[in-house]
Protein backbone atom coordinates (compact mmCIF):
# COMPACT_ATOMS: atom_id res chain seq x y z
CA UNK A 1 0.00 0.00 0.00
CA UNK A 2 1.31 3.47 -0.80
CA UNK A 3 2.04 6.04 1.89
CA UNK A 4 -1.03 7.10 3.82
CA UNK A 5 0.12 10.72 4.17
CA UNK A 6 -0.28 13.13 1.29
CA UNK A 7 1.04 16.67 0.97
CA UNK A 8 -1.15 19.58 -0.09
CA UNK A 9 0.68 19.95 -3.43
CA UNK A 10 0.35 16.27 -4.34
CA UNK A 11 -3.29 16.19 -3.32
CA UNK A 12 -4.01 19.27 -5.42
CA UNK A 13 -2.57 17.47 -8.48
CA UNK A 14 -4.47 14.28 -7.76
CA UNK A 15 -7.76 16.13 -7.34
CA UNK A 16 -7.41 17.36 -10.94
CA UNK A 17 -6.51 13.97 -12.39
CA UNK A 18 -8.38 10.72 -13.04
CA UNK A 19 -9.46 8.62 -10.04
CA UNK A 20 -9.41 11.70 -7.87
CA UNK A 21 -9.95 10.89 -4.18
CA UNK A 22 -12.98 12.26 -2.35
CA UNK A 23 -11.91 14.84 0.26
CA UNK A 24 -13.57 14.15 3.63
CA UNK A 25 -13.45 17.03 6.09
CA UNK A 26 -13.44 15.68 9.67
CA UNK A 27 -13.42 19.07 11.40
CA UNK A 28 -16.33 20.20 13.53
CA UNK A 29 -18.98 22.49 12.05
CA UNK A 30 -17.71 25.78 13.54
CA UNK A 31 -14.29 25.25 11.98
CA UNK A 32 -15.75 25.35 8.49
CA UNK A 33 -16.08 29.11 8.66
CA UNK A 34 -12.68 29.39 6.96
CA UNK A 35 -13.95 27.33 4.05
CA UNK A 36 -13.21 23.80 2.90
CA UNK A 37 -11.63 21.88 0.03
CA UNK A 38 -13.71 21.93 -3.14
CA UNK A 39 -16.29 19.20 -3.23
CA UNK A 40 -15.42 18.00 0.26
CA UNK A 41 -17.80 15.85 2.25
CA UNK A 42 -18.20 17.17 5.79
CA UNK A 43 -18.15 14.31 8.28
CA UNK A 44 -16.90 15.35 11.74
CA UNK A 45 -14.56 12.91 13.47
CA UNK A 46 -16.99 12.15 16.28
CA UNK A 47 -19.65 11.10 13.74
CA UNK A 48 -17.30 9.18 11.47
CA UNK A 49 -17.77 5.69 12.83
CA UNK A 50 -21.55 5.94 12.87
CA UNK A 51 -22.13 7.68 9.54
CA UNK A 52 -19.30 6.46 7.29
CA UNK A 53 -21.13 3.32 6.08
CA UNK A 54 -24.09 5.45 4.95
CA UNK A 55 -22.16 8.38 3.43
CA UNK A 56 -19.17 6.44 2.07
CA UNK A 57 -20.69 3.20 0.83
CA UNK A 58 -17.81 2.22 -1.51
CA UNK A 59 -14.90 0.94 0.57
CA UNK A 60 -12.67 0.58 -2.49
CA UNK A 61 -13.01 4.23 -3.56
CA UNK A 62 -10.05 6.53 -2.80
CA UNK A 63 -10.63 8.90 0.12
CA UNK A 64 -8.48 11.65 1.57
CA UNK A 65 -9.36 12.82 5.07
CA UNK A 66 -8.28 16.18 6.43
CA UNK A 67 -8.74 18.34 9.52
CA UNK A 68 -7.22 21.61 10.70
CA UNK A 69 -3.62 20.50 11.28
CA UNK A 70 -3.41 16.79 10.47
CA UNK A 71 -3.86 15.37 13.95
CA UNK A 72 -7.52 14.37 13.96
CA UNK A 73 -7.23 13.22 10.34
CA UNK A 74 -4.58 10.71 11.45
CA UNK A 75 -7.16 9.30 13.87
CA UNK A 76 -9.81 9.33 11.14
CA UNK A 77 -7.45 7.46 8.85
CA UNK A 78 -6.92 4.71 11.42
CA UNK A 79 -10.64 4.48 12.05
CA UNK A 80 -11.53 4.22 8.35
CA UNK A 81 -8.87 1.57 7.80
CA UNK A 82 -10.30 -0.32 10.74
CA UNK A 83 -13.76 -0.04 9.16
CA UNK A 84 -12.40 -1.67 5.99
CA UNK A 85 -11.74 1.30 3.71
CA UNK A 86 -8.88 0.31 1.45
CA UNK A 87 -7.60 3.52 -0.14
CA UNK A 88 -7.47 6.15 2.58
CA UNK A 89 -4.84 8.83 2.97
CA UNK A 90 -4.74 11.97 5.10
CA UNK A 91 -3.60 15.48 4.32
CA UNK A 92 -0.32 16.45 5.97
CA UNK A 93 -0.62 19.71 7.91
CA UNK A 94 -4.37 19.76 7.29
CA UNK A 95 -6.42 22.68 6.01
CA UNK A 96 -3.84 25.08 7.49
CA UNK A 97 -1.15 23.85 5.06
CA UNK A 98 -3.62 23.86 2.20
CA UNK A 99 -4.54 27.49 2.88
CA UNK A 100 -0.92 28.57 3.39
CA UNK A 101 -0.12 27.34 -0.10
CA UNK A 102 -3.02 29.32 -1.55
CA UNK A 103 -4.72 26.21 -2.94
CA UNK A 104 -8.39 26.41 -3.99
CA UNK A 105 -11.12 26.34 -1.36
CA UNK A 106 -14.84 26.91 -1.35
CA UNK A 107 -17.30 28.35 1.12
CA UNK A 108 -18.78 25.61 3.25
CA UNK A 109 -22.55 25.38 3.42
CA UNK A 110 -22.98 24.04 6.95
CA UNK A 111 -22.22 26.54 9.68
CA UNK A 112 -24.88 26.56 12.29
CA UNK A 113 -22.19 27.79 14.61
CA UNK A 114 -24.30 29.71 17.11
CA UNK A 115 -26.69 26.82 17.79
CA UNK A 116 -23.84 24.34 17.96
CA UNK A 117 -21.99 26.25 20.68
CA UNK A 118 -25.15 27.18 22.54
CA UNK A 119 -26.09 23.53 22.91
CA UNK A 120 -22.58 22.50 24.00
CA UNK A 121 -22.39 25.00 26.85
CA UNK A 122 -26.11 25.13 27.68
CA UNK A 123 -25.80 23.49 31.10
CA UNK A 124 -23.24 25.93 32.43
CA UNK A 125 -24.75 28.99 30.72
CA UNK A 126 -27.85 28.13 32.79
CA UNK A 127 -25.86 29.08 35.90
CA UNK A 128 -26.69 32.70 36.68
CA UNK A 129 -23.09 33.24 37.84
CA UNK A 130 -21.87 32.36 34.32
CA UNK A 131 -24.61 33.04 31.77
CA UNK A 132 -23.94 34.04 28.17
CA UNK A 133 -21.59 36.84 29.22
CA UNK A 134 -19.48 34.44 31.29
CA UNK A 135 -19.34 31.99 28.41
CA UNK A 136 -18.02 34.76 26.15
CA UNK A 137 -15.36 35.54 28.77
CA UNK A 138 -14.32 31.90 28.77
CA UNK A 139 -14.17 31.90 24.96
CA UNK A 140 -11.82 34.89 25.03
CA UNK A 141 -9.67 33.49 27.86
CA UNK A 142 -6.13 32.15 27.53
CA UNK A 143 -5.01 29.62 30.16
CA UNK A 144 -1.53 28.11 30.25
CA UNK A 145 -0.78 24.66 31.70
CA UNK A 146 2.73 24.04 33.01
CA UNK A 147 3.02 20.28 32.64
CA UNK A 148 0.58 17.92 30.96
CA UNK A 149 1.03 15.06 33.41
CA UNK A 150 -1.04 14.01 36.39
CA UNK A 151 -2.32 17.46 37.35
CA UNK A 152 -2.50 18.78 33.79
CA UNK A 153 -4.62 15.82 32.63
CA UNK A 154 -7.93 16.67 34.33
CA UNK A 155 -7.25 20.40 34.04
CA UNK A 156 -6.78 20.21 30.26
CA UNK A 157 -9.96 18.19 29.80
CA UNK A 158 -12.23 20.26 32.02
CA UNK A 159 -10.95 23.57 30.66
CA UNK A 160 -11.53 22.27 27.12
CA UNK A 161 -14.99 21.10 28.02
CA UNK A 162 -15.81 24.45 29.60
CA UNK A 163 -15.01 26.26 26.36
CA UNK A 164 -11.86 28.13 27.36
CA UNK A 165 -10.87 29.79 24.08
CA UNK A 166 -7.14 29.09 24.08
CA UNK A 167 -5.24 26.59 26.20
CA UNK A 168 -1.44 26.55 26.14
CA UNK A 169 0.43 23.36 26.98
CA UNK A 170 4.07 23.17 28.06
CA UNK A 171 5.76 19.78 28.44
CA UNK A 172 8.93 18.37 26.95
CA UNK A 173 8.19 14.74 27.83
CA UNK A 174 6.71 11.93 25.76
CA UNK A 175 3.94 9.60 26.91
CA UNK A 176 5.32 6.65 28.88
CA UNK A 177 3.52 3.48 29.94
CA UNK A 178 4.22 4.29 33.61
CA UNK A 179 2.35 7.60 33.26
CA UNK A 180 -1.01 6.16 32.31
CA UNK A 181 -2.35 5.10 35.72
CA UNK A 182 -2.70 8.79 36.57
CA UNK A 183 -2.22 10.82 33.37
CA UNK A 184 -5.58 9.89 31.92
CA UNK A 185 -5.47 12.56 29.23
CA UNK A 186 -3.09 10.30 27.33
CA UNK A 187 -3.76 6.84 25.97
CA UNK A 188 -2.00 3.53 25.42
CA UNK A 189 -1.85 3.89 21.60
CA UNK A 190 -0.07 7.24 22.05
CA UNK A 191 2.88 5.93 24.09
CA UNK A 192 6.07 7.49 22.71
CA UNK A 193 4.55 10.63 21.19
CA UNK A 194 4.98 14.08 22.75
CA UNK A 195 2.63 14.68 25.66
CA UNK A 196 1.52 18.03 24.28
CA UNK A 197 0.47 16.37 21.00
CA UNK A 198 -1.25 13.51 22.79
CA UNK A 199 -3.06 16.05 24.97
CA UNK A 200 -4.21 18.01 21.93
CA UNK A 201 -5.79 14.88 20.42
CA UNK A 202 -7.81 14.23 23.59
CA UNK A 203 -8.80 17.88 23.97
CA UNK A 204 -9.99 18.17 20.34
CA UNK A 205 -11.94 14.94 20.69
CA UNK A 206 -13.79 16.46 23.65
CA UNK A 207 -14.16 19.94 22.18
CA UNK A 208 -12.95 20.82 18.68
CA UNK A 209 -13.74 24.50 19.32
CA UNK A 210 -10.82 24.98 21.70
CA UNK A 211 -7.58 26.43 20.35
CA UNK A 212 -4.48 24.68 21.67
CA UNK A 213 -0.99 26.19 21.63
CA UNK A 214 1.84 23.70 22.08
CA UNK A 215 5.24 24.26 23.67
CA UNK A 216 7.10 20.94 23.54
CA UNK A 217 9.94 22.29 25.62
CA UNK A 218 11.14 22.50 29.21
CA UNK A 219 9.93 25.48 31.21
CA UNK A 220 13.14 27.15 32.38
CA UNK A 221 14.56 30.59 33.12
CA UNK A 222 15.50 30.76 29.41
CA UNK A 223 12.13 29.75 27.95
CA UNK A 224 9.89 31.31 30.64
CA UNK A 225 9.95 34.92 29.41
CA UNK A 226 8.93 34.39 25.78
CA UNK A 227 6.25 31.83 26.74
CA UNK A 228 4.71 33.92 29.54
CA UNK A 229 4.65 37.01 27.31
CA UNK A 230 1.97 35.37 25.12
CA UNK A 231 -0.85 37.10 27.01
CA UNK A 232 -2.07 34.44 29.46
CA UNK A 233 -4.92 35.22 31.86
CA UNK A 234 -4.21 32.38 34.30
CA UNK A 235 -1.50 29.72 34.68
CA UNK A 236 -2.03 26.23 36.11
CA UNK A 237 1.10 24.92 37.80
CA UNK A 238 1.27 21.17 37.34
CA UNK A 239 5.06 20.97 37.27
CA UNK A 240 6.89 18.00 38.78
CA UNK A 241 9.94 19.68 40.32
CA UNK A 242 10.92 22.56 42.61
CA UNK A 243 13.13 24.61 40.22
CA UNK A 244 10.27 24.91 37.71
CA UNK A 245 7.84 25.98 40.42
CA UNK A 246 10.14 28.73 41.76
CA UNK A 247 10.99 29.93 38.24
CA UNK A 248 7.30 30.09 37.35
CA UNK A 249 6.51 32.00 40.53
CA UNK A 250 9.12 34.67 39.83
CA UNK A 251 8.31 35.14 36.13
CA UNK A 252 4.52 35.10 36.64
CA UNK A 253 4.76 37.65 39.49
CA UNK A 254 6.65 40.10 37.28
CA UNK A 255 3.79 39.88 34.77
CA UNK A 256 1.09 39.77 37.48
CA UNK A 257 -0.38 36.56 36.08
CA UNK A 258 -2.29 34.47 38.65
CA UNK A 259 -1.04 30.92 39.24
CA UNK A 260 -3.26 28.07 40.42
CA UNK A 261 -0.84 25.82 42.26
CA UNK A 262 -1.22 22.08 42.79
CA UNK A 263 1.27 19.53 44.05
CA UNK A 264 1.06 15.86 44.95
CA UNK A 265 3.02 13.31 46.95
CA UNK A 266 2.03 9.65 47.46
CA UNK A 267 -1.49 9.95 49.00
CA UNK A 268 -1.48 13.69 49.64
CA UNK A 269 -2.16 16.78 47.57
CA UNK A 270 -2.21 20.52 47.96
CA UNK A 271 -3.89 23.41 46.19
CA UNK A 272 -3.55 27.16 46.53
CA UNK A 273 -3.81 30.25 44.35
CA UNK A 274 -1.28 33.05 43.92
CA UNK A 275 -3.10 36.07 42.54
CA UNK A 276 -0.11 37.74 40.93
CA UNK A 277 -1.00 41.36 41.58
CA UNK A 278 -1.66 40.97 45.34
CA UNK A 279 -1.50 38.48 48.19
CA UNK A 280 1.23 35.99 49.06
CA UNK A 281 3.28 34.04 46.53
CA UNK A 282 4.91 30.60 46.42
CA UNK A 283 8.09 31.91 48.09
CA UNK A 284 6.00 33.34 50.97
CA UNK A 285 4.62 29.83 51.51
CA UNK A 286 7.90 27.92 51.08
CA UNK A 287 10.81 30.41 51.11
CA UNK A 288 13.48 27.72 50.88
CA UNK A 289 13.49 24.90 48.36
CA UNK A 290 14.60 21.59 49.83
CA UNK A 291 18.15 20.60 49.03
CA UNK A 292 18.24 18.58 45.80
CA UNK A 293 17.64 14.91 46.46
CA UNK A 294 15.90 15.30 49.83
CA UNK A 295 12.32 15.23 48.54
CA UNK A 296 11.67 12.78 45.75
CA UNK A 297 9.36 12.88 42.73
CA UNK A 298 6.36 10.70 41.88
CA UNK A 299 8.81 8.38 40.09
CA UNK A 300 10.81 7.97 43.29
CA UNK A 301 8.10 8.10 45.97
CA UNK A 302 5.09 6.74 44.11
CA UNK A 303 1.63 8.29 43.79
CA UNK A 304 -1.96 7.08 43.94
CA UNK A 305 -3.29 7.40 40.38
CA UNK A 306 -6.55 9.15 41.23
CA UNK A 307 -4.86 11.71 43.52
CA UNK A 308 -3.83 14.19 40.78
CA UNK A 309 -7.36 13.80 39.39
CA UNK A 310 -8.70 15.40 42.58
CA UNK A 311 -6.03 18.10 42.80
CA UNK A 312 -5.88 19.01 39.09
CA UNK A 313 -9.67 19.31 39.01
CA UNK A 314 -9.56 21.76 41.93
CA UNK A 315 -6.90 23.80 40.10
CA UNK A 316 -9.09 23.95 36.99
CA UNK A 317 -12.01 25.09 39.16
CA UNK A 318 -9.88 27.90 40.57
CA UNK A 319 -8.74 28.95 37.09
CA UNK A 320 -12.32 29.10 35.79
CA UNK A 321 -13.40 31.18 38.81
CA UNK A 322 -10.58 33.65 38.17
CA UNK A 323 -11.48 34.02 34.48
CA UNK A 324 -15.16 34.45 35.30
CA UNK A 325 -14.50 36.72 38.28
CA UNK A 326 -16.80 34.69 40.55
CA UNK A 327 -16.48 33.26 44.06
CA UNK A 328 -13.57 33.50 46.46
CA UNK A 329 -10.14 32.54 45.16
CA UNK A 330 -7.97 30.23 47.28
CA UNK A 331 -5.46 33.02 47.92
CA UNK A 332 -3.58 32.96 51.23
CA UNK A 333 -5.07 29.56 51.97
CA UNK A 334 -3.37 26.20 51.45
CA UNK A 335 -5.87 23.40 50.97
CA UNK A 336 -4.45 19.99 51.83
CA UNK A 337 -6.04 16.69 50.89
CA UNK A 338 -5.07 13.47 52.67
CA UNK A 339 -6.54 10.60 50.69
CA UNK A 340 -5.81 7.89 53.27
CA UNK A 341 -7.83 9.68 55.95
CA UNK A 342 -10.09 11.40 53.39
CA UNK A 343 -9.55 14.72 55.07
CA UNK A 344 -9.37 18.22 53.63
CA UNK A 345 -7.74 20.92 55.74
CA UNK A 346 -7.24 24.59 55.06
CA UNK A 347 -4.32 26.55 56.49
CA UNK A 348 -3.94 30.30 56.17
CA UNK A 349 -0.70 32.01 55.23
CA UNK A 350 0.29 35.62 54.77
CA UNK A 351 2.58 37.52 52.45
CA UNK A 352 6.11 37.51 53.87
CA UNK A 353 7.24 41.14 54.29
CA UNK A 354 10.79 39.97 53.52
CA UNK A 355 9.85 37.85 50.50
CA UNK A 356 12.54 38.10 47.83
CA UNK A 357 9.97 37.69 45.04
CA UNK A 358 6.64 39.40 45.68
CA UNK A 359 7.75 42.26 47.91
CA UNK A 360 9.66 43.78 45.01
CA UNK A 361 6.70 43.79 42.62
CA UNK A 362 5.46 47.18 41.56
CA UNK A 363 2.55 48.20 43.78
CA UNK A 364 -0.76 49.18 42.27
CA UNK A 365 -1.25 48.95 38.51
CA UNK B 1 3.13 21.47 77.64
CA UNK B 2 0.50 19.34 75.95
CA UNK B 3 0.26 19.84 72.15
CA UNK B 4 -0.76 17.87 69.04
CA UNK B 5 1.59 17.40 66.11
CA UNK B 6 0.35 16.67 62.57
CA UNK B 7 2.84 15.30 60.06
CA UNK B 8 2.42 15.81 56.32
CA UNK B 9 4.02 14.20 53.26
CA UNK B 10 7.70 13.30 53.84
CA UNK B 11 7.33 14.21 57.54
CA UNK B 12 4.57 11.63 57.85
CA UNK B 13 6.87 9.00 56.34
CA UNK B 14 9.88 10.09 58.42
CA UNK B 15 7.97 9.85 61.71
CA UNK B 16 5.76 6.92 60.74
CA UNK B 17 2.61 8.71 61.94
CA UNK B 18 0.16 11.37 60.82
CA UNK B 19 -0.75 12.68 64.30
CA UNK B 20 0.64 12.47 67.81
CA UNK B 21 -0.41 14.10 71.10
CA UNK B 22 2.55 14.72 73.38
CA UNK B 23 4.03 16.73 76.21
CA UNK B 24 6.65 19.21 74.92
CA UNK B 25 9.50 20.09 77.31
CA UNK B 26 9.16 23.64 78.71
CA UNK B 27 12.30 24.75 76.80
CA UNK B 28 10.44 24.26 73.49
CA UNK B 29 8.54 27.51 73.68
CA UNK B 30 8.68 28.72 70.07
CA UNK B 31 8.74 27.38 66.52
CA UNK B 32 12.53 27.66 66.13
CA UNK B 33 13.01 25.52 69.25
CA UNK B 34 10.33 23.09 68.06
CA UNK B 35 12.18 22.59 64.77
CA UNK B 36 15.42 21.73 66.61
CA UNK B 37 13.54 19.43 68.99
CA UNK B 38 11.85 17.63 66.07
CA UNK B 39 15.27 16.85 64.57
CA UNK B 40 16.40 15.35 67.90
CA UNK B 41 13.25 13.28 68.37
CA UNK B 42 12.99 12.15 64.74
CA UNK B 43 16.43 11.99 63.09
CA UNK B 44 14.76 10.98 59.78
CA UNK B 45 13.25 14.50 59.69
CA UNK B 46 16.63 16.24 59.65
CA UNK B 47 16.94 16.49 55.82
CA UNK B 48 13.61 18.35 55.70
CA UNK B 49 14.13 20.77 58.57
CA UNK B 50 15.49 23.70 56.55
CA UNK B 51 12.61 23.71 54.04
CA UNK B 52 9.54 22.63 56.05
CA UNK B 53 7.01 25.06 57.50
CA UNK B 54 5.00 24.91 60.71
CA UNK B 55 1.35 25.86 60.88
CA UNK B 56 -0.08 26.55 64.34
CA UNK B 57 -3.84 26.08 64.67
CA UNK B 58 -4.25 26.16 60.88
CA UNK B 59 -2.15 29.26 60.28
CA UNK B 60 1.43 29.26 58.97
CA UNK B 61 3.78 30.87 61.49
CA UNK B 62 7.40 32.00 61.40
CA UNK B 63 10.23 30.71 63.56
CA UNK B 64 9.78 33.33 66.29
CA UNK B 65 6.13 32.42 66.94
CA UNK B 66 5.41 31.15 70.44
CA UNK B 67 3.79 27.83 71.32
CA UNK B 68 1.04 27.44 73.90
CA UNK B 69 -0.56 24.45 75.56
CA UNK B 70 -3.32 22.96 73.41
CA UNK B 71 -1.83 24.12 70.10
CA UNK B 72 -2.20 21.92 67.03
CA UNK B 73 1.12 22.15 65.18
CA UNK B 74 1.29 20.94 61.58
CA UNK B 75 4.69 19.97 60.18
CA UNK B 76 4.56 20.64 56.43
CA UNK B 77 7.46 19.96 54.06
CA UNK B 78 7.06 21.29 50.50
CA UNK B 79 6.15 18.75 47.81
CA UNK B 80 6.67 19.21 44.08
CA UNK B 81 5.06 16.21 42.39
CA UNK B 82 2.69 16.84 39.51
Amino acid sequence: MSSTTITAEVLNERLRGPKAPLPVDVRSAPELREGQLRGALHLPLHELQERAPELLPDRQAPIVVYCAHGIRSAQALQLLQYLGYEQVSHLEGGFAHWQLRGLPTEVASVTDEANYSAERYSRQVLLAEIGAAGQRRLARARILLIGVGGLGSPAALYLSGAGVGTIGLIDSDSVDLSNLHRQVLHATPRIGIKKVESAQIAMFALNPEVKVELFAERFSAESAGPILDCGWDVIIDGADNFPTRYTLNDFALRRKIPVCHGSIDRFEGRVTTFLGDRGPCYRCLFPRAPRPGTIGSCAERGVLGVLPGVIGTLQATEALKLVLGIGQPLSGRLLTYEALDLRFREMRYNADPNCSACQTRVKGG
Amino acid sequence: MQVSLLFFAAARDATGQSKVDLDLPPTVANVAALTVWLGEQYPALVPYLDSLRIACNEEFVDSAAGISAGDVLAVIPPVAGG
